[in-house]
């Protein structure tokens, strides 16, 4: 049996879709991020070394720190499923005008909540904890992070293989989350998260 | 040994079968001398020519030069010179570079090590082929042999670049496995270095650079052993990497790009031997025996027949007074110019 789910702003930028005062989805939407304080991405990139006279054909793959989706809608702090979510997503978008909108999902981790691709990239810029990190900075503990981390082109091959197969793959409890924006209309984009490589979701957003 | 047994002179086609010899023993190869008998002979033909010429130097010059044992008759060592590296190429190396980043927010501040593929070196004067068989390696005869290209090059700077450099193999195990090269080039080129040496064989080794990440690498992201083995060269290097250290080399700024193996570099002008060395007549000849004087490093003159010995030497503005057998192995007479510095054991003062 359906519910109808209306959705309101209960505070800037929070929407919820409600049903008979019940909350069955949440999340924050964020217009033109980065442009107050930079926002920074890895771009996953490929290069291909070739020579032909040595029987050489290598596709490598490559991150690069930039701030690419500067200027993009962010839809995040999401939480719900099922319809109420789907009707909160279209509701959200509704409200956006045409252009991309993003949503990251969380990277994997172990099982003591340590991320591989931190513990092979990040962690060697960076030494402290970034659990202390974000518990003393919040998210915009990232951008602080950002600083320290290489601005030039890196080959993933330098990774451990943990730290590669990482890179872009979303936690499995987000698998749920993953599904309802790809029903959306969002996809994975070549962008990732700089602590834990989980992947950036993209639309290109066009209303009506 | 006596400082006065030893000759270095110009390599001749006459010495193919000594220096095949001599490249067969290097415990980790010389790469400019590949145990390759044709390889040697043509090697020894362009040598002769770039000492006999009369045309101006084009870059593409490589001049070899042997060590001879006169107490044995026999040739016991060998070193060169390549005019110009990387000649109508580009000789590729990576810079050693330190990146400095801090973030405030985070009261953090990191020193990361990095490696840049880059050019720097192409058209240095490379110092090449340093050979010497171990029971001579604590003899004025190996001083001889490295450092009297030195004086070969302040002589006949017309022919060199100002700027000089030398590779010194990286550290690798007896069966040609590399740390450096696993970590990094392997990675690129899927194959263990024999191979990828192999397969490249004689070619430029700007070939193979093109197939290796133009970004830097970020040295922490290498295995420790990798990281460990960057500027670290071989145990065989250790006697001419200490002369060249010695002659006031810098060692610090760049490695080989397959092996990690440090790549010295320095002004020519300001290395010790060349500061030290005078042009000199040679005014007359000392028939005392022994014959009056310190040792001196001397070198003849003369592109085509270049001479080199160690031997006691009278040396002043007036010229240079010389004993009858130091004159004989150079094969100079009065009236001639002779390039002199002095020598002392393990180096030239």
């Amino acid at each position: 049996m359906s519910r109808e789910w209306s959705v309101r702003e209960t505070e800037p930028q929070v929407l919820v879709a409600e049903h008979e005062g019940q909350v069955g989805a949440r999340l924050r939407l964020l217009h033109a991020i980065g442009r107050d304080t930079p926002r920074h991405w890895y771009h996953v990139g490929r290069v291909v070394h070739a020579a032909r006279e040595l029987g050489i054909f290598q596709e490598q793959a490559t991150l690069l720190l930039g701030n690419d989706l500067t200027g993009a809608a962010e839809l995040c702090e999401l939480q719900g499923q099922g319809p109420a979510l789907q009707a909160l997503l279209a509701d959200a978008l509704a409200r956006l005008p045409a252009g991309r909108v993003i949503v990251e999902l969380p990277g994997l981790r172990d099982t003591a909540g340590q991320s591989p691709f931190w513990q092979g990239l990040g962690r060697h810029f960076y030494g402290g904890d970034p659990h202390d990190a974000l518990a003393c900075h919040g998210s915009a503990w990232r951008g602080h992070v950002a600083a320290l981390l290489p601005r030039q082109l890196v080959y993933t091959a330098f990774l451990p293989e943990a730290a590669q197969a990482a890179i872009g793959t979303a936690a499995p409890e987000a698998a749920a989350l993953q599904q309802a924006l790809q029903a959306a209309g969002f996809h994975p984009s070549d962008h990732v998260c700089i602590d834990d490589a989980g992947p950036v979701l993209l639309l290109n957003h066009a209303p009506g | 040994m006596n400082p006065e047994d030893f000759l270095l002179r110009a390599a001749t086609a006459a010495d193919l079968d000594a220096l095949e010899r001599m490249a067969r023993a290097s415990a980790v190869g010389i790469t400019t001398l590949p145990p390759d008998r044709d390889a040697l002979a043509r090697r020894l033909e362009r040598s002769a020519q770039a000492f006999a010429t009369a045309d101006d130097a084009s870059g593409e010059e490589i001049y070899l030069f042997v060590l001879e044992d006169l107490a044995q008759g026999r040739i016991v060592g060998t070193s060169g010179i390549a005019a110009s590296a990387g000649f109508a190429d580009r000789f590729y190396s990576y810079r050693n570079e330190m990146v400095v980043a801090a973030s405030a927010a985070l009261a953090a501040r990191n020193r990361i090590h990095t490696l840049h593929l880059c050019h720097d070196l192409t058209g240095h004067t490379l110092l090449t082929s340093f050979y010497v068989e171990p029971a001579y390696e604590g003899s004025a005869g190996a001083q001889l042999l490295s450092r009297a290209r030195l004086l070969f090059i302040a002589q006949h700077g017309e022919r060199f670049s100002d700027r000089i450099a030398a590779e010194s193999p990286g550290l690798s195990d007896e069966q040609g496995r590399c740390p450096f090269w696993d970590a990094v080039g392997r990675r690129f080129f899927g194959m263990d270095y024999a191979a990828a040496e192999k397969l490249t064989g004689a070619r430029n080794k700007a070939f193979i650079a093109e197939l290796l990440p133009q970004s830097p690498i970020y040295v922490p992201l290498l295995p420790e052993q990798a990281q460990f083995a960057i500027g670290q060269m071989h145990p065989v290097a250790e006697l001419p990497f200490a002369i060249l250290q010695d002659e006031g080399f810098d060692s610090e700024t760049y490695v080989d790009i397959f092996d990690g193996g440090p790549i010295v570099e320095a002004r020519v002008a300001l290395l010790k031997s060349v500061v030290a060395c005078r042009a000199r007549v040679l005014s007359g000849v000392d028939a005392g025996v022994p014959p009056a004087g310190d040792l001196h490093l001397l070198t003849t003159t003369d592109r085509a027949h270049f001479r080199a010995v160690v031997a006691p030497a009278q040396a002043g503005d007036g010229g240079v007074v010389l004993g009858e057998a130091a004159s004989h192995r150079l094969a100079a007479t009065p009236g001639d110019t002779l390039r002199v510095a002095a020598f002392r054991t393990g180096g030239v003062a």
